[in-house]
């Protein structure tokens, strides 16, 4: 959905249908067109649920950008697990990169990274960052805790792309996922 | 066909052992596939296996390997 009218905390409506309506008068006022079908997406609080109500733009389809059935597969990767704040993601992978080359591997240019905790109480995420290299053999002579494996592969995943500023648009992007695999998985 | 010099290396792996005879060694592969993982523990690797010749007998000795994320305790 790449563009809706979103209505936070519809929980406060007396029902779906008074959420609608509130949705609707508000498409109406500003001239707004939207589609019948519409989207409450419940999000798990401590006691319950609360949701949230969406409404999409006409002529937009759902989900454009994401496509399922996507795997990830590489040789001789080595992964570590790092805390460090959301904006410092480069600097990690670079630090990441920079022990690696300290210790005579070589790696092959391509990195990514697991989200293990998005963002805890103190600001922090917590990520396992894999950056493949060109070595088949690994030693780790360093006292720092890192993992190796010849073959890295994941299979039945969903996937969706960003261009440009992404420490901004892969959080969004992250969100979309969530709210896709919670609709259709 | 180009054969080269390589090692085999993984960190967390979840391993089955049996003796069967040579053409069954999909069985191995159907068990693995079906291990169910709970949330946080994935396979990340290709299921892979060993087979190994057992003295006076025509089965072979597998094992399986399914590669995984992170060590798990088995109950």
């Amino acid at each position: 959905m790449d563009e809706a009218l979103v209505l936070r905390q519809a929980d406060q409506e007396a029902d779906f249908h008074a959420a609608y309506q509130t949705i609707k008068d508000h498409a109406q006022a500003n001239n707004i067109e939207i589609e019948d079908k519409y989207y409450v997406v419940l999000i798990e609080i401590y006691r319950g649920y609360y949701y949230r109500f969406i409404c999409s733009f006409k002529e937009t389809e759902l989900f454009t950008m994401i496509f399922g059935n996507y795997s990830i597969a590489y040789r001789n990767v080595v992964s570590k697990y790092y805390n460090f704040h959301p904006d410092q993601l480069d600097h990690t992978i670079n630090s990441f990169v920079q022990l690696l080359v300290e210790n005579d591997y070589h790696p092959t240019g391509n990195v990514f990274y697991s989200m293990i905790i998005e963002l805890a109480e103190d600001g922090l995420m917590t990520a396992e960052i894999f950056i493949p290299i060109e070595e088949s053999n690994f030693t780790n002579t360093t006292g720092e805790q890192m993992f190796f494996r010849s073959y890295f592969l994941i299979e039945s995943m969903i996937m969706t792309r960003v261009l440009n500023d992404f420490e901004q648009k892969a959080s969004e992007k992250f969100v979309e996922l969530h709210h896709y695999m919670k609709i259709f998985i | 066909m180009k054969i080269e010099t390589r090692t085999l290396q993984f960190d967390h792996l979840l391993t089955y052992e049996t003796e069967l005879p040579r053409e069954d060694w999909q069985d191995g592969v159907f068990i693995m596939n079906d291990v169910q993982l709970g949330l946080e523990l994935y396979k990340n690797g290709s299921i892979f296996f060993s087979a190994e010749p057992i003295k006076d007998n025509s089965n072979l000795h597998f094992t399986y390997f399914l590669p995984l994320n992170e060590e798990v305790e088995l109950d």
